[in-house]
């Protein structure tokens, strides 16, 4: 177990690699009641085409989706249950890139956490109880299709990728989900629920030799297994693209994103200096505290639910602007004009320097979410970076590197407009 | 833990220190009896407000005051419990000691800038911002469509409460907010600034008794009138069944059911009725997640939950159209089930556990805490959240029972596709 320490962030964790390859992270914080496990899988909607042992799988979309509910199906029940059992409050989540599972609690955090391990490790699938989570992941579909603020993104994704698997939502469709069977999960299931693909986070008022001890005693060897080989499609040129995405649904007013594809940076310490610049750019650009959101907001162009912001994954890097407007082309085209004009004249030094040390404080904030910082350090770690020395990329970043990010960024040709119009008159 | 105290004439304070947090947070809030003549101005004040002081004289500087401040947020904050309306701001920040400058005392002066400096033209509020915002405002009422869920219950509130004050919702209705302008608001401004109640809750490092010292400096200023009472009216029985339909262009159907619970956080008998909240509908160990979504497959979710100054009871679900009467039917089974006693053991205790592991939790959460507080202030109630899981401990199954009892269906609202 080492310590390893962030002392300008005042935190520290506890690290571990178990034999089987299972990384765990504990950040003791002995001060509040409960305590947070997070069990995260290298493992997303992204990932449906993979070579595992020779062979060339192609997989369903929404099969992690479809995985990560039948992962709660235990040879001795439902481990909803059994988390109830010791009043730990659990829940799970895919999104393109990961599948985690995690638990809450205040009492028994040790049962709580065995559950937890148990649950990721323990594959169960009937080809009974895989056909009756079918109609359940319908409905959940479906309620994501009645929801304008996932289909206005799903659509841009599909409109600014040509193969990226980013293209179909992550719960898949009810068309797509109809082909997967318990032998789909048993498949991906093995190529990816591996220790040496997972990683354990906890935050709360724990003994991380406890942690590691019961991550040690319930999670499984780790077998003869190499890592699949995974496939996002060829890289993309950044103008294949579709301009703009139209659909209506029932809203009350227009909502937009306006995107602009961009080249994401390949795994490593890259990544994070890319989102962390990204997101600083487009603040530049248009966020709460220049000169065009201002000029916007006044104009009742848009609200204070707009926003600017910078979206990585494998295989795909977007800057994007998202709000609701009655005018999303005005927007857009504001938007394109202030960027030529950062163009022509840079941007301001004392703001960019403002806006770091805003970011820096919202970020150190934010460790007070547990639920957060697991997944970020997760997240981060999968990306091959270690998230807690967010504050020295800051500290490196300059003016001109967010002048140079919009200038190769911000094009009429890398961008595509999904909106999303109010279906009846 | 908590500690209260008076720091003007009817305003208080009420703070939790801990140095647990990398954030400090405050609320300031104005207690208003919800009315349908000052609903929707009161939701927009805040806005208005934060549109420009005297120092800070447009949201850009504001912006970049609080990115000065190493990402400070303020933010409107309007609540409605039972039939009170809460109207004001709240604060987060770093805590000094992260950001190695003082950071509270700053928020702190800037939130009075904020409340009590407005710009001002000729003695009004800004006719621009007030408009802006009134338009911001009114977008935001009419996209209470656009999440469908959050939205069957609202409509189905409105209907079961609709001669009553807790059908007026929590930002007021458009026809109320189209009559103001600019001259009106700012005298409706005047008005609750002078005689509200003001509750000002806040956790972080500073101890009581220099956050006293230092909220009642930047309040000096405030005027201080008559505050006007507040308080919720309970109607503790249903009388006869109302079914409502709405259709509209969606793929999935929401139910809707409202319950009068016979009883309300100010009886003794609210632990029990949480208590069986839980079995019946309030997580995954619940009836109607473990029978009705896992068992049957009838619907992708369905939950219930308390409101506990009124005295309601909501359940909510998103179903196949065609699985109406289906899923209705057997909702209403899961409560008959309880009122005649079918809970197990492990239903019970499973309940039990997961309240007390939940407002255990809640400790650790500034947010929680401050609403918390805030309605037991409302309610005229000093017991702690320790104190309710006190309660809850002590609950028994009988008690329980008799909640369910006391539980008696008044409305049923449905959301249904329109036919092509």
């Amino acid at each position: 177990m080492i310590k390893k320490e962030f002392p300008e962030l005042g935190e520290f964790y506890y690290e571990e690699t178990l034999k089987n390859g299972l990384l765990i992270r504990v950040i003791p914080k002995p001060e509040f009641s409960r305590s947070y496990a997070f069990m995260a899988v290298d493992f997303g909607s992204i990932d449906t085409n993979f070579i595992w042992n020779g062979r060339d799988y192609q997989v369903p979309a929404g099969v992690a989706h479809y995985l990560e509910h039948k992962m709660f199906d235990m040879p001795d029940g439902n481990a909803m249950d059994a988390f109830a059992r010791y009043g730990g409050s659990n829940n799970a989540f895919t999104n393109y890139t990961m599948t985690a599972y995690y638990v809450e609690c205040t009492e028994h955090f040790e049962e709580n956490l065995r559950i937890l391990l148990k649950m990721v490790t323990t594959p169960y699938f009937t080809d009974e109880s895989v056909e009756k989570e079918r109609g359940i992941i319908a409905q959940e579909i479906r309620m994501y299709e009645d929801s304008a603020d996932s289909a206005v993104f799903e659509n841009l994704f599909s409109s600014l990728y040509r193969t990226h698997p980013a293209r179909v939502p992550i719960a898949g469709t009810v068309e797509s989900i109809s082909h997967i069977t318990a032998e789909t999960l048993q498949d991906v299931y093995s190529a990816f629920y591996r220790p040496g693909n997972m990683m354990l986070t906890v935050m709360g008022n724990v003994d991380p030799a406890v942690v590691i001890r019961e991550a040690a005693c319930n999670t499984p060897d780790a077998g003869a297994w190499t890592p699949p080989v995974r496939n996002y499609g060829t890289a993309e040129s950044l103008t294949d693209l579709v301009p703009r995405v139209e659909a209506a649904m029932e809203v009350s007013m227009p909502t937009f994103v306006l995107g602009f594809k961009y080249q994401p940076a390949k795994r490593g310490p890259e990544t994070m200096r890319q989102e962390i610049l990204g997101d600083l750019a487009a603040e530049m650009l248009v966020g709460e505290s220049s000169a065009l959101y201002q000029q916007l907001y006044e104009q009742n162009q848009i609200d204070s639910d707009f926003s600017a912001g910078f979206e990585r994954m494998k295989g795909l890097g977007i800057l994007e602007a998202v709000g609701d407007s009655e005018d999303p082309e005005a927007v857009a085209e504001a938007i394109f004009r202030e960027a030529e004009r950062i163009g022509r004249e840079g941007l301001d030094e004392q703001q960019f320097l403002r806006l770091k040390k805003s970011a820096v404080g919202r970020r150190t904030r934010d460790i007070d979410s547990f639920e957060s910082t697991c997944y970020r350090i997760c997240a981060a770690y999968f990306d091959g970076v270690e998230y807690l020395e967010y504050p020295s990329v800051y500290q490196a970043l300059r003016v001109e590197d967010a002048e140079e990010f919009l200038r190769q960024a911000v094009r009429r040709e890398h961008a595509s407009m999904s909106v999303i119009r109010p279906k009846n008159p | 833990m908590k500690y209260r105290t008076q720091i003007l004439p009817n305003v208080y304070l009420t703070s939790v220190q801990t140095d647990k947090f990398k954030t400090g947070c405050f609320s300031v809030n104005l207690l208003r009896p919800l009315r349908r003549e000052e609903a929707a101005a009161n939701a927009l004040i805040p806005s208005v407000l934060l549109r420009g002081s005297e120092k800070y004289p447009d949201i850009r500087s504001i912006s970049a005051h609080l990115d000065e401040l190493y990402g400070a947020s303020m933010g409107t904050l309007i609540r409605k419990k039972g039939e009170v309306q809460f109207v004001g701001f709240f604060a987060d920040y770093l805590e000094d000691t992260f950001a190695h400058e003082p950071i509270f005392s700053r928020m702190a002066d800037f939130v009075a800038e904020i409340l009590l400096h407005p710009v001002l033209e000729n003695g009004a509020f800004g006719k621009e911002a007030t408009a802006g915002e009134k338009w911001n405002l009114a977008n935001t009422i009419e996209s209470r469509i656009n999440d469908k869920r959050s939205y069957a219950v609202s409509q189905l509130l409105k209907n079961m409460c609709r001669d009553e004050i807790y059908g007026i919702p929590r930002l007021g209705d458009l026809e109320d907010l189209e009559k103001i302008d600019e001259v009106s608001l700012y005298q409706s401004y005047r008005d609750i600034l002078k005689n509200s109640q003001i509750e000002i809750f806040y956790m972080g490092r500073i101890a009581p008794e220099a956050a006293t010292e230092k909220f009642r400096e930047v309040f000096q200023e405030l005027p201080r009138g008559t505050a006007v009472p507040f308080g919720t009216k309970y109607v503790p029985s249903a009388s006869e069944v109302r079914e409502v339909t709405e259709a509209l262009d969606v793929t999935q159907g929401k139910l809707s059911l409202g319950f009068r619970t016979g009883c309300t956080v100010s009886d003794p008998g609210y632990p029990a009725l949480v208590v069986m909240n839980t079995i019946y509908g309030g997580g995954i160990t619940s009836k109607l997640f473990q029978k009705v979504r896992e068992e049957q497959s009838l619907c992708y979710y369905a939950s219930s939950s308390v409101e506990k100054f009124k005295g309601v009871m909501v359940v909510s679900s998103g179903i196949e159209f065609s699985e109406f009467e289906t899923a209705k039917h057997e909702i209403l089974r899961q409560l008959q089930e309880c009122r005649d006693g079918h809970i197990t053991q492990e239903e019970f205790d499973s309940a039990k556990r997961y309240l007390l592991s939940d407002l255990k939790a809640g400790l650790d959460s500034p947010g929680r805490l401050d609403d918390f507080y805030m309605g037991q202030i409302m309610a005229g109630l000093d017991g702690s959240m320790e104190d309710l899981a006190t309660g809850i401990e002590a609950v028994t199954m009988e008690e329980t029972v008799d909640a369910a009892r006391r539980v008696s269906l008044d409305t049923v609202y449905f959301l249904k596709g329109v036919e092509a």
